[in-house]
Order: structure tokens, then C-alpha cells, then sequence
């Protein structure tokens, strides 16, 4: 095929879904708000923000974008995840 | 194929190529920010409240997350697809790639349905605490992209299945594919917000 193959999208496509069973596999324990529970939290959280990496950089194409753009989207991504982990752990 | 002569194109290639056009990604930009106002929001809702939103989160089934999660980041991975087997000249397989993430993002509506019914139904509604009306704030919001995503997805979907490529047919093809690639991006950081962060 030219251009981008679809080979390394499915394995990105099976790597997400694996993180997101681990993250909620890992930050599912509700209950009472215990340290563990909040360590849990935080790393589903972080897995949600990779996983939006690699969306961004694989299925967006921003791997091979201007900089600019991908530097404006992987921003964002690292804006949202010191907001929401920050506002999770002060809440 | 136009796509695959600018992807080729050595000066495209070394100044980096914008998916779509500059304009989808002022809108994409434009809503992740929206989004990331009602992620602060959920949160500050939290705070003040950690306890009645612990009680809210147990009521949620995760089970649903994974589910939506699972349906969106497939759909996410034909429309990718789907792209990629247009540049490649194969609108057949091209465009069964489009249909099949079009019924990818049906069943994410159904799934949402369903979820909203049984909560509603179990007396918790839009209205009945702050953890519940930030809950269908997020999850509604959101649900209103997947709706907007799937109309780019019909017009990608016809514009992929022509055997010949017409005129501005990769800046629809890849902005209707980037619009659907944020719906999915948004939801991955959506399902530890609202399904476990409030624990």
C-alpha cells in the first residue's frame, strides 16, 4: 500500500485497548477514598493521557504534521492531565 | 490520488502536512477546549461534594466504559483505515472501512441510550443531584459530537467509495476523519474522569 500501512494502526488499535482494561482494571476500585485507590486513580488517568497521545500521533496522522499542530494537540492532552490530576488530588 | 501526490510531495513532507486543512483543526482545538472547561467543572463539582460524587461514581457501571471505549477506539481504527485505503486507490474495501465505523458510532449511541435509560430509570436523572447533572453535561456533550462526527462520517463515506477522487475530497475525507479521531481522543480521558475519578 502507499503512503501510511495500515499494519501499525491495528497494533496501536490492540496496545489501546490493553491499556484501557489495565486502567480500569487499575483504577476501578471504588470504595473508600484510600491511597491506593487514589494512586489507582492517577494511573488510569495517565493511561488515559497516552492513550489520547496515540490517537493523536497515530490515528490523527500529527506524527507528520507541522509542529506546530502536534505541539498545539500534545499540549492540550498535558494541559488536560495536570488539570484533571491536579483538581483529582486537591478534591 | 491527490492525497498520496501531496504525502509524496517532498516540500509537504519536509514542512510537515496538516490533516484536513487549518480550519478543522481551529474547530477540533476549539472543542477539546470546551471539553477540558466541563472536565475542570466535573472536578470542581467533586470538591465540593466528594462524597456524594463517590456515591454517584458506585452507581455507574464501568462495564459501560469499557464497552463505549472498546466500539470507539474500533471505530476509530476503520476510519484510520479507511484513509489509508483511499490514498492506497481501493474505494471498495475504503468505503466498508467508513460503513463499518458509521455502525461503530450507531452502537455507541445505543450503548449511551441503554446506560441513560437505566440510570433514569433508577430515579437518577439530569436533575436529581450535581454528580448526576455534570455526569449527563459531560457524557451528553460528548454524545453530541459522536452525533456531529457521524455526519463527517457519511460524507466521508461517500467521498472514499468513489473510484475516482474528486475535487477537495482529501480535505473532507481528513477533516470528517480528524473530527471523529477527537470524538474518540475526548473519550479516553472522559471514561477515568466521570467512571473512576470520583472514587
Amino acid at each position: 500500500m502507499s503512503g501510511r500501512g495500515l499494519r501499525r494502526a491495528a497494533i496501536v488499535w490492540v496496545a489501546l485497548l490493553a491499556l484501557t482494561v489495565i486502567g480500569v482494571a487499575v483504577g476501578g476500585e471504588h470504595g473508600a477514598a484510600s491511597p491506593a485507590t487514589r494512586v489507582g486513580v492517577v494511573v488510569a488517568l495517565t493511561l488515559g493521557a497516552a492513550k489520547a497521545v496515540a490517537i493523536a500521533l497515530e490515528f490523527m496522522e500529527l506524527d507528520v504534521a507541522p509542529a506546530l499542530l502536534r505541539r498545539l494537540v500534545l499540549g492540550w492532552i498535558a494541559v488536560a492531565w495536570t488539570a484533571i490530576v491536579a483538581l483529582y488530588l486537591a478534591g | 490520488m491527490a492525497a498520496t501526490a501531496t504525502r509524496r510531495d517532498p516540500e509537504a513532507r519536509g514542512a510537515g502536512r496538516v490533516p484536513g486543512e487549518p480550519g478543522t483543526w481551529v474547530l477540533v482545538l476549539g472543542e477539546m477546549t470546551l471539553f477540558l472547561a466541563l472536565f475542570v467543572a466535573f472536578l470542581v463539582g467533586r470538591a465540593d461534594d466528594p462524597e456524594l460524587f463517590a456515591a454517584g461514581t458506585d452507581r455507574l457501571e464501568v462495564g459501560f466504559g469499557l464497552a463505549d471505549t472498546a466500539i470507539l477506539l474500533t471505530s476509530s481504527l476503520l476510519v484510520a483505515a479507511a484513509v489509508r485505503l483511499h490514498r492506497a486507490g481501493r474505494p471498495v474495501p475504503a468505503a466498508r472501512s467508513a460503513a463499518a465505523a458509521g455502525l461503530c458510532a450507531l452502537l455507541f449511541v445505543v450503548s449511551k441510550a441503554v446506560e441513560w435509560a437505566g440510570h433514569a430509570g433508577d430515579g437518577d436523572g439530569p436533575t436529581a443531584d450535581p454528580f448526576w447533572t455534570l455526569y449527563y453535561t459531560v457524557t451528553g456533550m460528548h454524545l453530541l459530537h459522536v452525533l456531529v462526527g457521524s455526519l463527517g462520517l457519511v460524507l466521508l463515506h461517500r467521498r472514499v467509495r468513489r473510484p475516482t477522487g474528486g475535487p477537495g475530497d482529501r480535505v473532507v475525507i481528513e477533516g470528517a476523519a480528524s473530527y471523529w479521531h477527537m470524538v474518540d481522543l475526548l473519550w479516553v480521558l472522559i471514561l477515568p474522569l466521570v467512571y473512576l475519578a470520583s472514587a
